[in-house]
């Protein structure tokens, strides 16, 4: 039998969380409201975050009055959904984004996506009025960001709940 | 630690520069780790032993030096085994060189072999550049078959030695590599500190293309008269502490003996890879049995990103991602995989503390029972 070779251990101390996962965070992953190739999509972008493995694909369906698919002009979004192979956080994040951006117009989703980053660097910034309020009312967008709070704490995370929202602005460009 | 400690609290000269003792003395402690590093690799000669910065610097040292005397039909052979750091800077030569960057594909268990290594070596190859280790699968090729038939070719070997160097001994000569390169944190020394290997005649023929004081015996507008290697690829100050601390981690493992270590990291690898077989939607990447306790996989249901958190949230770290090893995952069809890694200071009672939060993250994400 090989013998086992000592060292002096330290234990961490380190108490057992949820890290950034709270219960309202993994519900809004395994939701598959918005999952879904939308075939005849007005716009749709992909994207990737290499370093993690994340991929999301986001189709947009904007108002129906609009028959030509051109730049210029702000179109009111009437759908969003996406198909991805990511993390919870991105999933959940993918999910947020479909809710929060239907029914806007795509000039105000860039507001809502620097709140979102805004929050995720201090999830303070709401209480210390410190977010935009033109897409929504501060206590609607503390609502919505709610199950991101603890994703402050975990900064090389960021990245995977702003990707879909990067590539909704790919679609929208 | 304390080895570089002493260095920068009491002794910080610089080397082969003064005349005094303090400098002397740090350029005589560098040439000792430099025979240390010869021994531990089983280089013939200290002279064939290059400090660098770390693998990637030194295979970019490699490839920039060798690329000096390719021709643009020449090729390069590498794996879809590899590091991005044996394949970059191979690849950037097809840009700056012209010559052709080719791939030894792997099956879907993670590795290649000789029939298709052999398919690939060409009257055109001039370099074949393959891991002694996979960062991935935990397996290392046939090194001393692969390289005979890349030498039965006249084809020149460069072997990436980073994640082999923590796990079995080097045997350069014996093996019979031209070139190889490692990381002195890999092998339990600092950051900023890793080691070109050169067969002492093909360093004495390959292209010097960075320069500066301490890699000249003279230098002026008129020529430049170049050391011989090992110091004409070391221009400048080298990083002296790491050099130290680098010796020291070789004294470390020297200490406990390849022996030990290789019947611990024997038991462990096989600990845990009972306890992930017990795992329902576990899939290892690679055969089940590997030669270091490194083992890549996917959880079904469960991203590998939000598993490393999630264990990061036990006090457990492991990694997520493609590891640097893109052509790798993209030949298995997989974005990403969880990696664990382990070394002989870990312990049993951690691999099964591993599984364990394994089963806990199953039912954190996808609920229990499943």
């Amino acid at each position: 039998m090989s013998r086992k070779i000592s060292f002096t251990r330290k234990k961490t101390g380190r108490e057992a969380t949820t890290g950034p996962y709270s219960k309202s965070l993994l519900e809004l992953s395994r939701n598959t409201k918005h999952v879904g190739e939308i075939k005849n999509a007005h716009r749709s972008a992909e994207g990737s975050n290499p370093r993690c493995g994340d991929e999301i694909r986001v189709f947009v369906i904007f108002d129906s009055a609009v028959k030509k698919m051109g730049k210029g002009g702000s179109l009111a979004i009437k759908k969003v959904s996406f198909t991805a192979h990511a993390c919870a956080l991105c999933s959940a994040s993918a999910n947020l984004m479909c809710d929060l951006v239907e029914g806007i117009s795509q000039d105000k989703v860039k507001g809502v996506q620097r709140n979102l980053k805004k929050f995720l660097i201090n999830s303070r910034v709401l209480e210390e009025g410190k977010i935009s309020t033109r897409s929504a009312s501060a206590k609607e967008m503390a609502e919505a960001f709610k199950p991101f709070a603890a994703v402050t704490g975990y900064s090389s995370r960021i990245s995977c709940v702003l990707l879909p929202w990067e590539v909704l602005e790919k679609a929208l460009d | 630690m304390r080895a570089m400690k002493a260095y920068l609290e009491k002794e910080t000269a610089n080397a082969g520069r003064g005349l005094y003792r303090s400098s002397e003395k740090i350029a005589e402690s560098v040439e000792r780790v430099r025979k240390q590093i010869a021994d531990f690799v089983g280089a013939e000669d200290a002279s064939e032993i290059i400090f660098t910065r770390g693998t990637t610097d030194g295979i970019n040292l490699l490839a920039r030096s060798l690329g000096e005397t390719f021709r643009r039909s020449d090729e390069i052979l590498t794996t879809d085994l590899e590091h991005h750091s044996n394949v970059v800077p191979w690849k950037i030569l097809e840009t700056t060189r012209g010559i052709r960057l080719r791939s030894v594909p792997i099956s879907a268990l993670g590795e290649w072999d000789s029939r298709e290594l052999r398919k690939r070596l060409s009257k055109k190859t001039r370099v074949l550049a393959m891991t002694g280790l996979s960062n991935v699968t935990g397996h290392s090729p046939d090194l001393k078959k692969s390289i005979a038939l890349a030498h039965s070719k006249k084809i020149s070997v460069f072997l990436d030695a980073a994640q082999a160097t923590a796990h079995f001994p080097l045997q350069l000569t014996r093996w019979n590599a031209d070139y190889a390169a490692f990381s002195g944190h890999k092998v339990f020394g600092p950051t900023g500190i890793g080691v070109l290997y050169g067969r002492k005649m093909l360093l004495e023929k390959l292209p010097i293309l960075i320069g500066g004081g301490g890699s000249v015996e003279k230098a002026g507008v008129e020529g430049i008269l170049f050391r011989k290697p090992p110091h004409c690829f070391e221009p400048g100050t080298l990083p002296l502490a790491e050099i130290l601390g680098l010796g020291a981690a070789l004294d470390f493992v020297n200490e406990i003996g390849w022996k030990k270590i290789a019947a611990w990291e024997k038991s462990l690898s096989e600990c845990l890879r009972q306890g992930l077989a017990k795992i329902p939607g576990l899939r290892l990447v690679g055969k089940p049995k590997r030669d270091a306790p490194l083992f890549s996989f996917t959880l079904e249901g469960i991203h590998p990103h939000d598993l490393a958190t999630f264990f990061d949230s036990r006090g457990i770290a492991i990694r997520a991602g493609h590891h640097c090893a893109g052509p790798l995952h993209r030949s298995l069809g997989l974005a990403a995989t969880a990696r664990i890694s382990l070394s002989f200071f870990n312990t049993e009672e951690e691999c099964e503390r591993i599984c364990r939060t394994l089963h806990e993250a199953k039912d954190f994400f996808l609920g229990s029972g499943k």
